[in-house]
């Protein structure tokens, strides 16, 4: 089966295609030659007439050129299937960004990049090429036949051609069971990703035991869903192992009669025995390589989902913003549903200044950070930082502009010190010290087994919520933004650790702008000047730090 | 291959199965290669000039195809049905030992590596049991069959076998070790890259921000490159290993036809289709199995994976012990001189003694990694003191059935995780068969209704991965509401309040403080919070 979509998505790979099928004609034709020399040897053979010799010494020459063929198109298809999996697996990766927060599954996204890709290769390399080797071959075995007996052509022609189109009535079929199959393979590598990165919840309430008893009932659900699949797919390779082996025999029977009626030469029924293995050897190949490349056909809505997102466009302002300035105008956002999270809000900031911003949860605060570093577009109204609009960014200049710390920072599995650069890739050892001495983790930093090269385990589990915290600050500091936005991000430190913090990002950042998004006034102790956020609009203002607008909000 | 030999015991559990697939596979083999003999044979007699029954042949051929597709059909549906079942139940045990496995006190093993071992290392295990493990038996079979056909034509025809079995046996022998290295490569290339690629999902947000997210695509894509650099190595081998094979059946034939011409006296020229037949057909199933085989590295690498996991020791033992005497005036929670260090060396938690009763708040206080989560999670009995004991009720944790512990105590974890689902769906997780108004009461005391929470959706609004959806401040309420609804006889609560405003968090506290009956061990850092605490404890000074 054809399938324009995936033909499309691997790019240009006709080419490679059509020189794996030559491959794939040309040890075809070797078999079909090896056939009829070892044919036309046994029948002097068994005629006693002619010399053996060198037609043997044929046969031993088309061994060995086989043999290298075999390895060559093995080699051949490995390279080109390198081809197409890197060049799919990138193009599926640069859209991940441009997926919506809220739709985010890493589980699925990993299925489809990984297994999806990995099981195309088969569709590229082996079912496609032959194809087009079926479309050759046996029409030509079917030839060679017809010129040693008209009756085993015929016999020939019929059973190939039913091996090679009845599993096609079932194909499209197929595709569709298949298709609902990897759903369910989606769904259940997702499930277990999650399962698996929250066993300590799960142990806590007690629950590992129905997840294990829902996995059990999902695996079920896949295995029932893969053997409906085969009970159409075995049928098809059932059919044509039947129509192999009736041709070989009826086409047989059909020379040998000929023979014994006296109008075929008896050679020819030793021609016709090899020939026929050769006439469905390409029939058979392809049905196992339909096998193998379907796997890949079916992943094709996962695939053909994520290439479809059109990520956000970039502008091409290519010079991170010269001052800290940020201008809200207007902007409101909602989320997918009811909610409003913030609704026509307005906020101008002076370069250096640090404003607070404050409000109960749900009040649209994170909302504001994830729009001020283009998390989230805003459905109405202009964020400029430095008097650009961020869509005129490009994605390098925006993030050398403006870099936000979420609430819950995520760490990666590398070592700490790669950790600390993701801002700033070329930060110096002394940089990155005085970073980590700013954020006050310079001492948990030194105390892990390896220090700044420990490697971290996923999301730096080892590290306690203060510690990883304070490590995300301390990366966030290497930028040379001129905005910085901290999001609640010392929400799980003890007090004095806290103060310390604050007072040396206070002392370190002078001449940034920076937002402190807080709960308490301990955050944000050296405010210029304070918002308050309720109901994604703002609700109060004051100068200085919010110790005010705390209790205002309070006593609302 | 030991490995893989130690994954073949789970066939007996489906015995039926496995032997109708061999009886199944040895009837459709022996009728392919009767087809085949019987084919050569009336060939030979004909073209020798000998009458034959062509009718006979006529209705018996026919018939053997006939029988060899039907049985084969049928096999490869046995043989499948053996083989998913198998894999199913694989997974299950898979995930069984990982649920009691994690979390590790030692080894961060990533997600990535272990979704890796229980979706696609065992998804390959799919050779083993549908195509390998009964074929191999009925090529046995063949084999024998064939030989004794070729002892009935000429000795001498077995001959040809000898140099076959010779490369059969050395090539693997030779590739032995570079198809290791191969086959771990690729498991662990395809492990890191599923790891890595999770990792990016979930750090999008801050790999976009940093605009480091090239930088990390292109390192994504090094990965791609180097397994696919390893799949051609491996390409290489296995190519070369199949036009060895190719050979080596091409040679079966004329090693067939270099013996008739060298012992023209014992075959007759009757039989000299018959002998060249023999050669290929017999060996047929044996290079199918070989075919197989050269992907043994592959499997290997997958059930080393897997047995490996099988294998992790469980964090707690749920053997039960000798019952300890339980004290029946102790209630409340009771952490009883525990120590505990994660690599069995350096010790977190060193004669930790607390005691906490019902109705009593205490706060455990201390900077941060001091081992103040880590006594939390024993509380929880995620994993066992290496010395002293924790009680609830006067009886050891140890010694309480979990299903009775979980509702006995409960927990705000850390930064409030929280599973797709809806926040009903995250309330419900340790008892989701729970009663509306007892749901709809934890989120009452958890404030998810106050207009302040900003979730007009209620308990049906949506929660997406890692809590995708709702705010720091959100996700809290929910991890508290969840802790709520068991009405647990002891409550550990890791800063809970941590994201949430001053606000909510003294509502919340309030209503803690008003529990009779509930012992809470409360993690915080907060002054306001801990003046909640009835009392605190210090760690780590």
């Amino acid at each position: 089966m054809i399938h324009r979509r995936l033909l499309q998505l691997a790019g240009a790979v006709p080419g490679a295609i059509t020189i794996l099928a030559a491959t794939g004609i040309f040890i075809s034709a070797l078999h079909v030659a090896f056939a009829f020399s070892l044919a036309s040897v046994i029948a002097a053979l068994i005629r006693g007439e002619g010399d053996p010799v060198p037609a043997f010494v044929l046969l031993v020459a088309i061994t060995a050129t086989r043999g290298t063929a075999v390895w060559g198109r093995e080699l051949l298809a490995a390279r080109i299937g390198a081809t197409v999996r890197i060049r799919l697996r990138r193009r599926l990766l640069d859209r991940l960004a441009a997926v919506p927060a809220a739709e985010r599954d890493s589980g699925a996204a990993a299925v489809t990049v990984i297994d999806g890709v990995e099981g195309l290769d088969p569709y590229y390399t082996r079912y496609l090429p032959q194809l087009l080797v079926v479309l050759v071959v046996p029409a030509g075995v079917v030839v060679l036949a017809w010129h040693q007996s008209l009756a085993a052509g015929i016999v020939l022609a019929v059973t190939t051609a039913v091996a090679v189109i009845a599993p096609r009535a079932w194909d499209v079929r197929l595709l569709r069971n298949g298709r609902g199959r990897w759903e369910r393979f989606t769904r259940l590598s997702s499930d277990y990703v999650e399962a698996l990165q929250q066993v300590p919840l799960l142990r806590a309430f007690g629950a590992t035991g129905r997840a294990a008893s829902r996995f059990t009932a999902e695996a079920e659900g896949l295995r029932n869903s893969t053997m409906a699949q085969l009970r159409l797919s075995l049928v098809e390779t059932g059919l044509s192992a039947l129509a192999m082996h009736l041709g070989t025999v009826l086409a047989a029977i059909a020379a040998l009669t000929a023979v014994t009626t006296g109008s075929a030469d008896a050679a020819s029924a030793v021609i016709i025995l090899m020939l026929a293995r050769e006439c469905f050897r390409p029939v058979q190949d392809l049905g196992t390589n339909w096998h193998a490349g379907y796997l890949g056909l079916t992943a094709v809505d996962g695939l053909d989902r994520l290439v479809s997102i059109r990520p956000a466009s970039n502008g091409a302002h290519d010079q991170p913003a010269d001052d800290g300035t940020i201008d809200v105008a207007d902007v409101s956002y909602r989320y997918s549903g009811p909610r409003a999270a913030i609704t026509e809000l307005s906020l101008h900031v002076d370069p250096g200044e640090t404003v607070a911003v404050i409000g109960p949860s749900g009040s649209g605060k994170s909302t504001l950070a994830r729009a001020l570093e283009r998390d989230i577009d805003p459905d109405h109204g202009i964020i400029r930082i430095g008097g650009i609009d961020l869509r005129d960014y490009t994605p390098e200049a925006r993030s050398r502009s403006v870099v936000v710390v979420p609430q819950d920072p995520v760490l990666f599995a590398w070592s700490v010190r790669e950790n600390l650069r993701l801002y700033r890739p070329d930060a110096t050892g002394a940089e990155i010290e005085h970073a980590a001495h700013v954020a006050q983790v310079h001492d948990v930093i030194s105390a892990l087994p390896d220090g700044y090269d420990t490697v971290l385990a996923e999301n730096g589990e080892q590290l306690s919520g203060g510690q990883r915290q304070r490590i995300a600050i301390a990366r966030a500091l290497l930028s040379p933004a001129p905005v910085l936005v901290l999001d609640e991000v010392t929400s799980a430190l003890d007090t004095d650790t806290e103060r310390h913090v604050v007072d040396s990002l206070a002392a370190n950042t002078s001449g940034r702008t920076m937002i402190l998004i807080a709960h308490r006034e301990s955050a944000c102790a050296h405010a210029n000047r304070w918002i308050a956020l309720q109901g994604g609009q703002i609700s109060a203002t004051g100068t200085g730090n919010p110790t005010g607008g705390f209790a205002a909000t309070a006593a609302r | 291959m030991r490995t893989v030999l130690r994954l073949l015991p789970l066939i007996a559990t489906r015995r039926g199965l496995f032997i109708e697939t061999v009886v199944w596979s040895a009837v459709t083999q022996t009728a392919v290669l009767g087809i085949a003999l019987g084919l050569a044979w009336t060939v030979g007699h004909i073209v020798a000039g000998e009458t034959v029954s062509l009718p006979v042949a006529s209705f018996a051929l026919p018939g053997l195809a006939i029988l060899a597709s039907v049985t084969a059909w049928r096999e490869s549906w046995v043989s499948h049905d053996l083989a998913y079942r198998l894999i199913a139940t694989l997974r299950g045990h898979v995930f069984d030992a990982l649920r009691r496995a994690l979390p590790s006190r030692t080894r961060h093993r990533r997600t990535g590596d272990l979704t890796t071992t229980v979706v696609a290392d065992i998804e390959t295990l799919e050779w083993l049991y549908a195509h390998t493990a009964a074929q191999t038996l009925s090529a046995l079979l063949v084999l024998a069959m064939s030989a004794a056909v070729s002892i009935s034509i000429s000795p001498l025809l077995l001959l040809i076998w000898v140099p076959l079995l010779i490369i059969g046996v050395t090539v693997p022998f030779v590739t032995a070790r570079r198809a290791r290295r191969d086959g771990d490569e690729l498991a662990h290339g395809a492990a890191a890259l599923r790891s890595e690629l999770l990792d990016t999902v979930r750090g999008l947000r801050e790999l976009t921000g940093s605009g480091a997210l090239d930088a990390q695509l292109e390192r994504l894509t090094d990965y791609t490159r180097r397994l696919a650099r390893a799949q051609v190595r491996e390409a290489s081998r296995l190519g070369a290993e199949r036009g060895i094979g190719d050979i080596a059946l091409a040679l079966a034939a004329l090693g067939a036809i270099l013996i008739v011409l060298l012992d023209r006296a014992t075959v007759g020229p009757e039989n000299i289709p018959l002998a060249v037949t023999v050669a290929v057909a017999g060996l047929a199933p044996a290079a199918q199995i070989a075919d197989l085989l050269r992907n043994a590295s592959t499997l290997r690498a997958a059930a080393e994976r897997i047995t490996d996991v099988l294998g992790q020791p469980p964090a707690v033992d749920h053997r039960p012990r000798g019952s300890r005497p339980e004290r029946l005036q102790e209630s409340g929670l009771v952490f009883d001189q525990v120590g505990f260090s994660y690599d069995y060396e350096r010790p977190v938690l060193k004669g930790l003694t607390m005691h906490i009763r019902p109705g009593e708040i205490v706060a455990l206080t201390g900077p941060s990694g001091v081992g103040k989560t880590t006594a939390a999670r024993l509380a929880l009995r995620m994993w066992d003191p290496d010395t002293g004991s924790v009680r609830i009720d006067g009886t050891e944790i140890s010694d309480i059935p979990d299903k009775e512990l979980r509702s006995r105590i409960t927990t705000v974890p850390q930064s409030s995780p929280l599973l797709r689902g809806t926040i009903r769906s995250n309330i419900t997780l340790g008892e989701p068969e729970a009663a509306e108004e007892k749901v709809h009461e934890a989120a009452t005391a958890a404030g998810l209704f106050d207009p302040g929470a900003g979730l007009p959706g209620g308990l049906d609004t949506p929660v997406g991965e890692h809590g995708a959806g709702l705010s720091g401040g959100q996700r809290a309420r929910v991890a508290i509401a969840r802790a709520l609804l068991g009405n647990p006889r002891v409550l550990v609560l890791d800063e809970p309040t941590a994201s949430l405003d001053s606000q909510a968090d003294t509502a919340i506290m309030d209503f803690l403080s008003h529990s009779q009956d509930c012992a809470i061990l409360l993690i915080a850092h907060r002054p306001a919070t801990i003046a909640a605490a009835h009392r605190s404890i210090r760690l780590g000074s």
